[in-house]
């Protein structure tokens, strides 16, 4: 992983103890920036895949129009070791990049590429309901969502 | 137009000859190609409007490559969509804010 990465990720999930951000129900997504709006959206992608292990970190957002990352991170067992990995999703013309740490480059496809877009849609479903309050089918505005602007 | 017995490819069918009349028999030729094209349609149902996609090639192979470039286009999207949204969400906030 480039040190660049590694600072862009750390300034987004920042220090896990304080990772959590909630949304107060009167005051939805008023003067949030963006690293906290992209803290809330990972918080949703977290748990996409179903419960995070016990002394297992995860992140999954999408970083940019071109770029989602997966992050996890987990206590070594045996050597007690503090382990992480960090897989890149970039979207190219010719298809979508993998790319992990030791210079590991790929294009997925089949039941990999096809998991990618699952997530994804999910993702992208529940983070502009949730986060944003807008119907992702439409656009438009959710009725029940708190007043945003 | 007759109705006859039809010697074709070994097996006798049963059914209308289209050979006589020019016409009839183009609009059968053309009734064929048709058939053929909302087969390869139909079965690209549910990944693509296929209206435009090509049916010279195998349908399989058409269909994984139809399948990633649609997943490619659909993940494009929503990132552009959610960094838009984020950071249209943040500018107004600062907005706001000052």
């Amino acid at each position: 992983m480039t040190s660049i990465l590694k600072k862009v990720l750390k300034l987004i999930t920042g220090d896990p103890a304080a990772a959590s951000l909630s949304v107060p129900k009167n005051r939805p997504l008023k003067r949030l920036t963006e690293r906290q709006l992209l803290q809330l959206e990972s918080e949703i992608g977290a748990k996409l895949f179903g419960e995070v292990p016990e002394g297992h970190r995860r992140e999954f957002f999408c970083f940019d129009a071109k770029t989602w990352i997966w992050y996890e991170e987990w206590k070594d067992l045996k050597t007690g070791k503090q382990q992480h990995s960090t897989t890149r999703y970039e979207v190219h013309e010719k298809g979508i990049l993998k790319v992990q740490e030791g210079a590991r480059y790929s294009f997925i496809e089949g039941e990999e590429l096809e998991n990618l877009e699952a997530a994804t849609a999910m993702y992208y479903e529940r983070v502009m309901r949730e986060v944003y309050g807008f119907d992702p089918a439409t656009g438009q505005r959710l009725q029940t969502q708190q007043s945003l602007s | 137009m007759s109705v006859n017995h039809e010697l074709n490819n070994g097996n006798i069918n049963f059914g209308i000859s289209v050979g006589v009349n020019p016409e009839v028999n183009a609009a059968g030729a053309e009734y064929d190609r048709n058939l053929e094209e909302a087969t390869a349609r139909e079965k690209l149902a549910g990944v693509i409007d296929a209206a435009e996609a090509p049916v010279s090639e195998p349908i399989p192979q058409q269909r994984e490559r139809m399948t990633g470039a649609v997943i490619l286009q659909l993940v494009g999207q929503r990132g552009r969509n959610l960094e838009l949204t984020r950071s249209q969400m943040a500018a107004g906030d600062q907005r706001e804010a000052a």
